[in-house]
């Protein structure tokens, strides 16, 4: 027969309070944190699934920042190379109107807007965007278009785009070379936006000096050239605007997988709180009901019937 | 006369069943205390007219209640939970080490490749550059700090077991001057209840501190024997000493003794088993993730130059152990594999590229010979400074050197070629193998004119890499893609039919592992957790940071790779990138202590079992100890209300005979 003694009984005792405080403490901490793992031991499965996801979610979160940044430059690109592609059909206009005039003051007048539409189409050619050439390629410091003194244009960029992450699969250009935006190939030949623009306004000054088959020759020939250029310039727009589409698919595709590694993360780490309610009530009730039967038990005592 | 004498022993016998009772109820709360028994014995009969008649009661002796068995099986599960919560301290301050909730290592890894990340975008930026080297002092910061702590932890459970031992010794004292005590009154032929119970106690206390026999039994010598059996005592005690080895553990041996002692259970058994073996798992695995991580930075960081451009003078930062010794003895942190460094000399004045390739066998090579393989590159010199074991090299003025790899600028035509059109090697290479590519032109003529110009690349096993047109279709000085991310271009002139140019594609560098071995170009600079620092040069002059292979701003291919590192795989790490083989390191510690956790709440269960089994045998009832007073009172009463009679009778005898 097992003796019950006082000290074994309140042995007994502390060592269930004990264990209940433990457990009490532990239902505290995740009320209190809102969180089921509060340390490692807590639950290392768990942890380890957390942990998983938190680090998913810290990719998709990075890679989601460089793909905004990404978008912001594409966007600015793609809306300059848009303006470029405006000036371009008011050049093409311009070299209509000068074929079509007989007077030379009128000429004179749409070969001085040519050069007030070359100087915006340098400046667009040179745009930056938070501190970069959006034209430089991977030469995004200085000025990809430099003007000698004779007003020749040269394209002095890197003749490698900037590729942006994989995210948006092999050769999707940040930064686009210059030469390649502002300038096309006919065979062997090569079209530059500035050089034609320059040659149509030389056209439209020589106008009056030169055989009207002559002029009208090198008008079509530009014509021909700015319609090249205005196409290459549209597949270019084309290209960005496919760049950024990709951009912003792959930005809706990193939210969702954020939102689902979120969900697995919290169904991992966070806590139940109407169960650690629960557990916390729980434990309480229990330490009481400790407390009350050991007084219970002391009551009753021969003592308590000695005279 | 006989009843006087009956009544005598009687009272005797209940004043001491008295005392024993009124002293069990005074130690009801002494540790230790084994409740006290009085053992009565009927006296021998005497014959009276033939009849035999009792003589009374004999108090034989007082006893303790104790359960050797119960007593021994609680020694020892004491000494389980002993050695299970001493090796649960320990792993619960590392698992603070790593604790990712808290935040620490584990974000500030994190964090450095998100500023990697932004850092794609903007490779050029002075801010940003600024931002990724503040993120990598942060992450060597913790880096550092959890190699601190995990030495904190070690230093404490060095002082623990220490502080242990010292106890283990004043307990193996007392327990020796005990024994002497109890032999030389158990040689005056009195059972020393006091001493076995305070012996006991101390018994309890040495068993939770190291493992701990006892043959509890009276007849056999008091040996008390500890270590699993390696030494032992009775009333001489032993000196236990703590040393350290060679390997810098700590170590315990008994004086006289060369053998460490191996404690099989106890707090020591934790300590310098469970605690000590943890910690320094931990730091082993801490200090391969650090390599690891830092390793494929560096290499990647050596293939790559800053905003400068080129080096014109480098030194390693990572010095070897001898430099006349093989470097994969030398650099025994850094493993290094057999294969080839490329060194890429750039003339400044022309811009010329050229590639150079030296063979290292790390099995063979030492420092010194790296040093004379680099100065045999045309404008490279290369030494190595006895004093710090370091290596550095230098450029003959106008030249400047990098270990990007690549393509050469320029490649080199069959001497004698008369073809006068100039070809240019492009672009990138992203093949796997290092080697010679070859063109041959299959049809000679003038490029960009004649209708029918071809020529042939094949790569260095002699494979077609591609059939480059060159004819009237190809506009001269435009790239062509052959393969591999490599380009080549052809100004205007002639190729002539039948002959060939050749130049090196290296798209691995350094295919040895090198470069961060000897930290040169390297992002780091150390090579355990405790030590790993950013290089002061970089944190210097953010520009010299290298995002790319070429000095452009806007070259981002190696901050990409680097950013890509957070995802990649690492050999040393099995395959798993270092933010997760961290994450893997804490869970594998938070499951060790989660399972330390529960070994240790199943041996208090069990020591708390046994206590009651124990206290059932040896403990004191209050209520027991109060049922036998009244027994005795009422014994006490009884006898004298017989003695009382006794006299009446004997009065009455003597009225008759007066």
């Amino acid at each position: 027969m097992i003796r019950t003694t006082d000290l074994a009984t309140i042995g007994v005792t502390l060592e269930h309070l004990r264990r209940q405080s433990v457990q009490f403490a532990r239902a505290q901490e995740q009320v209190s944190s809102g969180r089921r793992v509060n340390r490692p031991s807590d639950d290392p499965a768990a942890l380890s699934i957390g942990l998983r996801e938190t680090r998913r979610i810290e990719s998709l979160e990075a890679r989601t920042e460089g793909l905004n940044q990404l978008h912001s430059t594409l966007t600015h690109t793609e809306s300059a190379t848009r303006e470029a592609r405006s000036v371009l059909v008011r050049v093409r206009e311009i070299a209509l109107s000068g074929r079509q005039s007989t007077e030379p003051a009128e000429r004179q007048v749409l070969a001085q807007e040519l050069s007030t539409l070359r100087e915006r189409l340098i400046s667009i050619a040179n745009s930056r965007h938070g501190g970069i050439a959006l034209y430089g390629g991977t030469a995004s410091d200085g000025l990809p278009f430099e003007t000698a003194p004779d007003g020749t244009v040269t394209y002095v960029g890197s003749e490698e785009p900037m590729i942006a992450s994989s995210e948006l699969g092999d050769g999707a250009a940040v930064l686009p070379v210059g030469r390649d935006v502002f300038q096309t190939i006919d065979g062997t030949r090569v079209i530059d936006t500035f050089a034609v623009i320059a040659d149509l306004r030389a056209t439209l000054e020589a106008a009056g000096s030169q055989t009207a088959s002559v002029t009208d020759q090198k008008f079509a020939r530009s014509l021909g050239d700015l319609e090249q250029l205005g196409d290459h310039l549209l597949q270019s727009i084309g290209t960005q605007a496919l760049d950024l589409q990709q951009i912003e698919s792959a930005q809706t595709r990193f939210s969702d997988l954020k939102l689902e590694s979120e969900t697995l993360r919290s169904q991992a780490l966070s806590a139940d709180l109407p169960q650690s309610i629960v557990a916390l009530q729980q434990a309480q009730t229990q330490t009481q009901f400790t407390m009350a039967s050991l007084s219970k038990l002391f009551d009753t005592s021969l003592l308590n019937f000695l005279a | 006369m006989i009843s006087f004498n009956s009544s005598l022993t009687a009272l005797r016998a209940a004043q001491i069943g008295l005392r024993v009772a009124a002293n069990n109820q005074a130690n009801a709360a002494t540790p230790g205390y084994h409740r006290q028994r009085l053992q009565l014995g009927e006296r021998a009969s005497t014959a009276i007219n033939g009849v035999a008649v009792g003589t009374g009661v004999n108090s034989l002796r007082v006893d303790r209640s104790a359960s050797t068995f119960t007593q021994y099986s609680l020694n020892q599960s004491i000494s389980q939970q002993g050695a299970q919560e001493a090796s649960l301290e320990t792993l619960r301050s590392v698992e603070g080490v790593f604790d990712p909730i808290s935040g620490g290592l584990t974000d500030r890894v994190s964090q450095f490749f998100h500023q990697l990340d932004q850092w794609t975008v903007n490779p050029g930026d002075l801010t940003q550059r600024r931002a990724v080297l503040q993120a990598a002092r942060q992450m060597t910061g913790a880096f550092n700090q959890a190699a601190d702590r995990l030495n904190t932890i070690q230093s404490s459970v060095h002082q623990e077991i220490q502080g242990t031992l010292d106890k283990v010794k004043g307990l193996i004292h007392q327990i020796a001057e005990l024994n002497g005590e109890i032999s030389s009154s158990r040689g005056g032929g009195q059972e020393p209840l006091d001493l076995l119970d305070r012996r006991d106690a101390l018994l309890e206390r040495l068993a939770e501190h190291t493992d701990t026999h006892f043959p509890f039994r009276a007849d056999v010598d008091d040996v008390v024997t500890l270590a699993s059996g390696a030494v032992s005592f009775s009333t001489q005690p032993i000196a236990l000493v703590m040393s350290t080895n060679s390997k810098g553990e700590r170590e315990i041996t008994w004086q006289g003794g060369s053998t460490p002692l191996e404690f099989a259970s106890g707090r020591l058994a934790g300590l310098l088993q469970g605690g000590t073996n943890r910690i320094d798992a931990a730091r082993a695995q801490l200090d391969s993730i650090t390599r690891s991580l830092a390793g494929a930075v560096d290499r990647m960081q050596a293939a790559g130059v800053g905003l400068s451009g080129p080096f014109k003078q480098l030194t390693g930062v990572r010095a070897v152990t001898a430099v006349d010794a093989p470097l994969n003895k030398s650099t025994g942190k850094w493993p290094l594999s057999a294969g080839q460094v490329t060194v890429a000399v750039t003339e400044a004045a022309s811009g010329e590229r050229r590639l150079f390739s030296i063979d290292v066998d790390p099995a063979r090579d030492t420092l010194e010979d790296i040093a004379n393989k680099l100065s045999g590159i045309s404008q490279v010199s290369a030494t190595v400074d006895p004093r710090t074991r370091q290596l550095s090299l230098a450029t003959a003025p106008g030249f400047a050197v990098d270990f990007a790899g690549g393509l050469p600028t320029v490649i080199t035509r069959t001497p004698g070629s008369t073809g006068t059109a100039t070809g240019h090697v492009s672009g990138r290479p992203t093949g796997t193998i290092n080697g010679e590519w070859t063109l041959t032109v299959t049809q000679g003529g003038r490029v960009g004119v004649d209708a029918d110009v071809r020529a042939d690349v094949r790569d260095a096993s002699g494979t077609l890499l591609g059939t480059l047109q060159l004819g009237s279709s190809y506009l001269p000085g435009k790239p062509i893609v052959i393969a591999q991310g490599v380009e080549l271009q052809f100004d205007a002139g002639t190729l002539v039919t039948g002959e060939t140019s050749t130049w090196d594609v290296v798209p691995h560098p350094d295919e040895v592992g090198l470069l961060p071995a000897l930290g040169i170009r390297s992002f780091f600079q150390g090579d355990s957790a405790g030590n790993l620092a950013v290089r002061d040069d970089l944190s210097d002059d953010p520009r010299e940071l290298a995002a790319g292979t070429t000095a452009r701003p806007g070259d981002n291919s190696i901050a990409k790779r680097l950013a890509a590192l957070r995802d990649s795989g690492l050999p040393k790490l099995q395959g798993q990138s270092a933010i997760v083989a961290l994450d893997g390191l804490t869970v594998e510690v938070g499951a060790e202590t989660a399972a330390a956790s529960w070994s240790v709440d199943q041996a208090t269960a069990l020591s708390t079992s046994l206590r009651q089994q124990r206290d059932s045998v040896s403990g004191v009832d209050l209520n027991e100890e109060l049922a036998n007073m009244l027994t005795y009172q009422r014994m006490f009463q009884a006898a004298s209300k017989f003695l009382k009679a006794a006299d009446e009778n004997l009065q009455e005898l003597m009225t008759l005979v007066r």
